[in-house]
């Protein structure tokens, strides 16, 4: 085909189509007087244009009709221009538009009237071109007497245009990058349309021209913005735009075939040349189907793509660091951001900090608190924040200087929170993605999902590492527990190499006295207070566990024996420290036993080492308490205790009786009254405890405690022992001394420490009044309400330096009276019912016989 | 994106909620930006030298804290580190260093510094004061950008010097004269060739202080604003003015400036603003928007879109508040300490004087600035607003201040007095206002025995003093030479007038602005003579 039939076809075609589907777009966008100008001018373009196709098809109602149409939009068109660059330059003049307007308006009625264009045809004619023969269509017309200077007028008008833009920009109403495209443009359509009147009238350069100039003209409305476009491109548009752009050339290819063909071809011909291009269409049509998915899937296939590996491998991932990886890693494939930055909340500090970001080698130093506006905003159930809202919105005019400067130093455009159950626990931080655009509302929504997700998922990890962390913590003092203590010690031993791990095994002395003396609660205030100390000691050099019960256990890694031993006794001189200082009497004697080994050299495997630590302990133990003990071989060769802890229970019997015997008797060289009372109470007691069928070893408890009872008198002045007289005040405070006096002498003596709940509680009340602890009710120990009772009958029964003693009668009565308040309601009864059943004798008694 | 980049792209909202968002706050809000801002400052204030000094070498971390330990200040207690600009002893580097008359203090004036925050506040300032200026309802404004601004404020180094400069780095808008000529002329010449230049191009925007807008209003009116050269005006300009020629004969009333001009927006600022606006809004056809802002404390507040009281703008000081309880009893006994409220704990009716502590590393701290306002009210319930409007209803009563120009105080009125070498052996003055609310000063005096035998009678003092008022304070003489105003008038009581007033009450009659029934006792006291004087 010659080039100037591809010109003068191809070119209009082209130019329309843009200007209808330019006219589409400005149509959807939002409106203002720039925009309603250019629809207007559009419009001019497309009167131009159009009537250039409709001549050559010459369809009805003709080609001298069209060409006239076409010579009017030519006319006019300037016209339009120049009012759309009077509004764009805001320099509207009344006078100029009015005349402009009646030189366009005069043209087009002379041009209507036949003064331009008198008569207008189209001649085929045949064309050969390197030996092959074209059909060819040119227009042949003749000017009217007012054509040239309505062309003049009209290339005046064009230059009129450009002054008036030129002026604009030295007046300062606009500058040269708004109007410099809009000059160009109508110089190329200036230039297009001279071209055209003055020679090469066969080619459609005036129409190049516009179709180039509305180009440019709508690059300077996109370019500054004066287009609100309100409306996105769909798929289902650019399908839309495709399919028009494809009938069209299918239409013409259909229409020139034809015309080729030049009307020797019979009907079904024409039918059949369609249905063959149309065939022909067909793939071309798919492949621009094709493209649009590509184009307009992508970014889309991209976020499915991100979200299904982030959705897939989210929910089966418990691990912190791995979930944010995964989490940074799926936004970088869906949004390709320069940099995404996770942040999580210390709950400690109240803070949020940077816990994983893109770069691997540079983490930045952000931390942003919770008063942060920013964490308010979150709070407040927003779903995201942009560096705009940041700047624009009062709500953050709270935000520090500092603060404002790091989140811009740092170029963060878009925040995403990361939530749990309405907390917000980390924060989403993405700086400008990577192809310079915006984010868009498809962009913000994925990363809410991807943001509400990792919130679940990060609470699912939080909530299995507290689970695993509470398995392996004890409860009460929050260390180690025995199960973790194990692990460690194995893991500890497999990566010491050729180093050293000591062990210290520590136990509380008479910790099971200590429970039953104060109670469990005491008990537990007393375990936390040695697991901090424990905890201040060892810090970072060692992992302390509570081994069970009253038993701790501290791995020293890279500890030899000595270093091990000083960390001991700092230990075990900070606890004798901590409790000795205390006000309460009753917490005087909790001490520590220590024993320390050493692996390798001391214990070749972990389990000896854990058991020669243990033997070391018994040996502090059994030899005094309150000491460390490093184990060496002779310990277990020399240490009979050991057997009782090696499993031959029972083997070992402590010699009682030698013991009481010893004490009763210094106390009988002092006061020989104390000695027989502590006889007969004894005996009492042990009647009264065999009535309420306790066991054997509780009825004995309770005889041996009801000898040592007064043991503490040793310590009392013997004037105020012995005084006859009513005993002062001060005197008697002192006689109360003799309770603690008890403790303070049997505690020295390990083997009778299971007594000392019953010695020191005899002189407590049920109704709580009594001394030393003030306990109340059940919560004083049976063997030492048994001993009230005794000790409180012999002493209304027995002469006494001060006074004569009561009746028997009398004094049961006085116990009758003092039930429920002095003495437990059930114990009184029964030992009144003894005593008057003749069960327990008072006159011609004799000393026990102590047995055991 | 600059503002004029927005103005392009037509983006209003975002304008609006940037600038003009702050009235969209709650009180909860309000107070949350307060004191988070404060303990920024905080932190900058207990590391320099001037804060440990203000707060007695303590760091308070907290509000509460804060109060309690620092004291109510004034500037002599800053004056040796700010006087001579040491700039290593403030809480931040001062970008710019304002200047103002230090009313009857040693000094004559006193200096501030303005940091980068402060100043990009201050920016943010002016600029809700002209969107709002330009608007009428909530989120919709006029200005477009391009716009001819009329500016008749004091330049460098006095704060309001600042604006075209903050301005014209914000957007495009035609100052004139141009800022750069402007500084080189004279008040009077800058007025005069910025009024020339509106006739020629128009004006849009007009900031001035109130009684020079009121002013330039009569002066049009009267025409003696200076000849019009009809040669150099712009089409449109002549064309208006022809019509407004036009419509003057038709309706034999004289031309208006509104007549000529449409106005995009007024902004106004001055003592007298709140009797001159209707004066104004007759004048120039636009309701004047009234703004508040001191050389201390910044631009701090902005009346709305629908100019009935000022608003605090929550991010430039910490406001506090002393009721008018409290500084009677402090008037009485200067070491008394003045309780403070906050701004959401106010009452409305009541007045208050403003105390501020400057955030963005401001220097000044719990800082009295003289200034006293009404609260209107707690809010604009029509309106939407959730924040107290307040009025300014003057300087704190020991100084008066006439038509925003001159503020006067006792030491000022004992220097003049001293000077002229008169014999007056007692007096007190008032602040007081004309039938066409113009303010003078009103000087109550004793004449001496020396001074009764030489005749001198209230003509001479007035003379006398306006000479000595004029060599000792340089805004006095401006306000005479820029409003005509004569603004002293001066009364003779009886001699032993005041000495009556001590023996019946136990007390002096307070010599700067008495109490209004002490006026009223004294008044009687004086009898005949001086009631009839005075009215």
């Amino acid at each position: 085909m010659p080039l100037l039939e591809l010109l003068s076809q191809f070119v209009p075609s082209i130019a329309l189509l843009s200007y209808c589907l330019l006219l589409l777009f400005f149509t959807l966008a939002k409106k203002d007087k720039n925009i309603r100008m250019f629809i207007v001018v559009l419009l001019g373009l497309i009167v131009w244009t159009a009537p250039a196709i409709l001549m050559q098809t010459q369809v009805y109602p003709g080609v001298l009709f069209w060409h006239r149409i076409m010579i009017a939009g030519m006319l006019f068109t300037p016209f339009l221009i120049y009012l759309f660059v009077s509004v764009y330059t805001a320099s509207i003049s009344i006078f100029y538009i009015i005349l402009w307007g009646l030189v366009a308006g005069g043209s087009m009625i002379l041009n209507l009237l036949g003064y331009v264009i008198v008569t207008s045809t189209v001649v085929n004619y045949d064309i050969a071109i390197g030996g092959r023969h074209f059909n060819g269509v040119e227009f042949v017309y003749t000017v009217g007497p007012m054509a040239y200077l309505l062309f003049s007028l009209m290339f005046i008008m064009i230059l009129a245009i450009i002054i008036r833009a030129w002026k604009s920009i030295k007046s300062g109403n606009v500058t040269y990058d708004q109007i410099g495209l809009i000059i160009i443009g109508v110089s190329i359509m200036f230039l297009g349309t001279l071209i055209n009147s003055l020679a090469l009238h066969k080619y459609p350069i005036a129409v190049l021209g516009c179709f180039v100039n509305a180009i440019l003209m709508t690059i300077a409305i996109y370019k500054y913005r004066m287009l609100e476009l309100r409306f996105i491109i769909t798929r289902g548009i650019a399908y839309s735009v495709f399919a028009l752009v494809l009938t069209a050339i299918y239409v013409y290819l259909v229409l020139f075939v034809q015309r080729q063909i030049n009307g020797e071809a019979v009907s079904y011909f024409s039918a059949l040349s369609a249905l063959a291009v149309a065939f022909l269409f067909q793939p071309l049509y798919k492949l621009s189907g094709n493209f649009v998915d590509r184009v307009f899937s992508r970014a889309e296939y991209m976020r499915r793509q991100a979200l299904r590996s982030f959705s897939h491998v989210i929910s089966n991932n418990l691990d912190l660091h791995s979930i944010a990886n995964l989490l940074i890693e799926s936004v970088q494939q869906a949004i390709r951001a320069n940099s995404v930055m996770m942040l999580m909340k210390d709950e400690e500090r109240g803070t949020y900090q940077v816990f994983h970001n893109t770069s691997q080698i540079f983490r930045p130093d952000l931390t942003i608190p919770n008063d942060n506006p920013i964490v308010l905003w979150f709070e407040s159930d927003h779903p995201s924040l942009s560096r705009q809202e940041m700047h624009s919105l009062p709500f953050f005019k709270s935000m520090w200087d500092k603060e404002k400067r790091t989140i811009d130093e740092l170029g963060i455009e878009v925040i995403i929170p990361i939530k749990s159950r309405n907390e917000v626990i980390g924060l989403l931080m993405l700086t400008r993605k990577n192809n310079n655009t915006g984010y868009n509302v498809g962009d913000i929504d994925l990363l809410t999902y991807l943001g509400a997700s990792t919130g679940i998922a990060i609470d699912n990890a939080r909530l299995y590492s507290r689970s695993q962390s509470e398995a392996m913590t004890d409860s009460l003092t929050k260390l180690r527990n025995h199960r973790y203590f194990h692990r460690a010690l194995q893991e500890e031993v497999e990566k010491l190499g050729s180093g050293e791990l000591s062990l210290l095994m520590i136990d509380l002395d008479l910790f099971k006295l200590f429970n039953d003396l104060y109670g469990h609660v005491e008990g537990d205030n007393a375990l936390e207070t040695v697991a901090s100390i424990l905890i201040r000691n060892v810090g970072q050099k060692g992992i302390v566990c509570r081994y069970g019960g009253e038993e701790f256990t501290v791995l020293l890694p890279r500890y030899d024996t000595k270093m091990a031993y000083d960390l001991a006794e700092k230990i075990r001189m900070d606890i004798e420290k901590t409790f000795f200082s205390m006000n309460d009497v009753t917490q005087r004697f909790l001490t520590a036993s220590i024993g320390v080994c050493t692996y390798p050299y001391a214990a070749p495997n972990t389990e000896e080492l854990l058991k020669r630590a243990d033997i070391a302990m018994y040996t502090a133990k059994n030899s005094g308490k309150n000491k460390t003990v490093i184990y060496t071989p002779e310990i277990q060769m020399t240490e009979p205790s050991l057997q009782g802890r090696m499993g031959a229970s029972g083997a070992m019997k402590p010699n009682f009786a030698a013991t009481i015997y010893a004490l009763t008797a210094a106390i009988d060289a002092k006061d020989h009254y104390t000695f027989g009372h502590s006889q007969k109470v004894a005996e009492y007691a042990t009647v009264l405890a065999s009535k309420l069928s306790l066991d054997k070893s509780h009825i004995e408890l309770i005889q041996e405690a009801a000898l040592l009872h007064d043991i503490g008198k040793i310590g009392i002045p013997e004037h105020i022992l012995t005084k006859t007289g009513r005993l002062t005040n001060e005197e008697f405070d002192i006689v109360k001394q003799h309770v603690e006096m008890s403790i303070t002498i049997i505690k020295h003596l390990p083997s009778m420490n299971h007594v000392i709940p019953a010695v020191i509680g005899h002189h407590e009340r049920w109704d709580g009044k009594g001394y030393p602890r003030g306990l109340r009710c059940e919560n004083i120990p049976l063997a030492a309400r048994c001993l009230a009772i005794a000790d409180a009958f012999d002493a209304m029964t027995s002469n006494r330096p001060y006074r004569n003693s009561l009746t028997v009668n009398a004094a049961l009565v006085e116990i009758e009276n003092n039930v429920g308040t002095q003495f437990d309601p059930l114990l009184a009864n029964i030992f009144v019912k003894l005593v008057r059943d003749g069960v327990i004798k008072v006159d011609g008694h004799s000393p026990i016989k102590v047995v055991v | 994106m600059n503002l004029d980049e927005k103005l392009r792209r037509k983006q209003y909202d975002l304008i609006w909620q940037e600038y003009c968002g702050f009235l969209d706050l709650s009180m909860p809000q309000y107070m949350e930006i307060q004191n988070r801002l404060l303990v920024e400052q905080l932190e900058l204030y207990a590391q320099c030298e001037l804060g440990n000094h203000i707060m007695k070498g303590k760091r308070p971390s907290t509000l509460d804290e804060f109060r309690k330990i620092v004291p109510l200040t004034k500037y002599e207690d800053y004056a040796d580190f700010l006087l001579p600009k040491i700039d290593s002893a403030l809480p931040a580097k001062p970008l710019a260093w304002i200047q103002t008359t230090w009313e009857g203090a040693k000094n004559p004036i006193k200096i501030a510094p303005y940091t980068e925050g402060m100043l990009k506040n201050y920016t943010n300032a002016i600029m809700a004061v002209i969107i709002l200026a330009t608007s009428n309802t909530r989120g919709e404004f006029s200005l477009r950008g391009g716009e001819n601004f009329l500016y008749g404020m004091a330049p460098m180094p006095y704060l309001t010097g600042l604006i075209p400069h903050l301005v014209n780095n914000t957007f495009t808008v035609n100052f004139m004269p141009p800022t750069n000529e402007a500084e080189l002329m004279g008040f009077r010449e800058r007025s005069r060739a910025g009024f020339q230049m509106g006739l020629q191009r128009g004006v849009d925007l007009f900031f001035g202080l109130s009684s020079i807008v009121a002013r330039m209003g009569e002066s049009f009116v009267s025409g003696s604003s200076g000849g019009m050269n009809i040669l150099r005006n712009s089409p449109k300009m002549n064309g208006r003015l022809f019509k407004a020629w036009l419509n003057s004969k038709q309706d034999k009333v004289p031309i208006r400036p509104k007549d000529v001009w449409t106005l995009k927006g007024l902004a106004c600022t001055g003592t007298d603003s709140a009797s001159l606006k209707p004066k104004i809004e007759e004048y120039w056809g636009v309701r004047p928007l009234e703004l508040f802002g001191g050389t201390e404390c910044g631009c701090i507040a902005t009346e709305t879109w629908k100019k009935d009281g000022l608003v605090f703008y929550p991010d430039i000081d910490f406001y506090e508040f002393i009721p008018k309880m409290e500084i009677d009893k402090n008037l009485d006994d200067p070491k008394y300490q003045p309780n403070t409220y906050l701004m959401n704990e106010l009452l409305p009716g009541n007045q208050y004087e403003l105390v501020v502590s400057n955030f963005k590393g401001g220097a000044f701290a719990r800082y009295r600035t003289g200034d006293m306002f009404k609260c209107l009210s707690l809010n604009n319930k029509e309106e939407g607003i959730k924040l107290p409007h307040f009025a300014y209803i003057d300087r704190f009563p020991t100084i008066i201040d006439i038509a925003g120009f001159t503020r006067i105080t006792e030491d000022t009125i004992d220097q003049a007095i001293r000077t002229s070498k008169l014999d007056i052996d007692d007096w007190f003055a008032v602040k007081d206002v004309t039938e066409d609310n113009r303010t003078f000063l009103h000087l109550y005096v004793e004449i001496g025995p020396e001074g009764t035998r030489s005749g001198l009678n209230r003509e001479i003092i007035g003379e006398h003093l306006s000479i000595y008022f004029r060599h000792i304070d340089s805004d006095y003489k401006d306000l005479q030479a820029l409003l005509g105003l004569n603004p002293l008038t001066v009364t003779v009581m009886p001699r032993g007038t005041m000495g009556q007033f001590l023996d019946r009450f136990g007390r002096n009659i307070r010599r700067m602005n008495p109490y209004h029934y002490d006026m009223v006792e004294i008044l009687k006291m004086a009898g005949d003579s001086a009631r009839r004087e005075v009215s």
